[in-house]
């Protein structure tokens, strides 16, 4: 790989991490239908379980890796955080919530 | 490095300096000259040129100090042309003051730690900020001889202001060509 293409390609992993920082990073549509269903499930409990996330009809489109996917970005974005004693819990974060 | 590629880089940092330093004289001086009047002109509250300089550096190293340097100077002689006087030396002192300050910050702060394979932005703040002292000393020594605090913040703080619009810039034009690209797609 040339070193201006490799330059570019940092440059632009440098500023996608600062778009995401700053909160205006896009999310994919999948990550936006996990995101709304969880808002959506956060309305009855305050943590929502995987399982809830997977079986909500927003999602019945997605496969199972892609909403995993999804929830693993939504994680890293600081939209969503991890939540309870148990695993695969979730929880809004920051601004979200 | 071919001789190709040092002239790319060449063009790259030229026009990247170029269109910088054009906005910061073209729009930011001239908003500052109304603004704050009572702020010399010389220093330039948002210096975009500052942001263009810690990249080169940052990617391409010593090699920038050249290839930032005609840029410098076509810029002087418009500067002048615009009412600002500036002194020759400073196209030198800076891009130098640039390079050492990076030098400095890898030293003694690598930033590559592992899991992370990627720059972040806080880093070349921080290269910024280090350069930036270290150009305002330059510039102050330059200009006046003795080192007048006030003036050096001023260097210090239009750095560091034009650095962080620049990023803001950058980030905003790859944001809008990702739109672009997903807009021709569709």
């Amino acid at each position: 790989m040339s070193s201006l293409l490799k330059n570019i390609a940092q440059m632009q992993i440098m500023l996608a991490d600062m778009e995401a920082q700053i909160g205006i990073r896009d999310i994919g549509a999948i990550e936006k239908s996990v995101l709304i269903t969880i808002v959506d499930l956060a309305n009855d409990a305050d943590l929502v379980h995987t399982k809830d996330i997977l079986q909500h009809p927003l999602n019945n489109v997605y496969s199972r890796p892609s909403l995993f996917r999804a929830l693993k970005n939504l994680e890293s974005l600081g939209k969503i955080a991890k939540g309870g004693d148990k695993r695969g819990l979730y929880t809004l974060a920051g601004e979200s919530a | 490095m071919r001789l190709k590629e040092h002239f790319q880089n060449f063009v790259i940092v030229s026009v990247a300096y170029i269109t910088a330093y054009s906005l910061t004289l073209g729009f930011v001086a001239p908003v500052q000259k109304i603004l704050m009047s009572s702020v010399a002109i010389e220093v330039g509250l948002l210096f975009l040129p500052h942001g263009v300089r810690v990249l080169a550096i940052y990617f391409l190293g010593w090699k920038a100090v050249f290839y930032l340097l005609p840029a410098s100077y076509l810029m002087m002689v418009l500067s002048a042309q615009a009412g600002i006087d500036l002194n020759p030396w400073l196209v030198i002192v800076s891009p130098v003051a640039c390079y050492i300050g990076f030098e400095l910050v890898a030293r003694f702060l690598p930033e590559r730690t592992p899991p992370r394979r990627f720059p972040r932005w806080q880093y070349f703040g921080v290269i910024a900020f280090v350069s930036s002292v270290l150009n305002s000393l330059g510039i102050t020594l330059v200009f006046k001889q003795e080192l007048d605090l006030l003036v050096a913040t001023g260097y210090l703080m239009g750095d560091m202001a034009g650095f962080f619009v620049c990023f803001l810039i950058l980030m905003y034009a790859f944001r809008f060509a990702r739109l672009l690209a997903k807009a021709s797609e569709t």
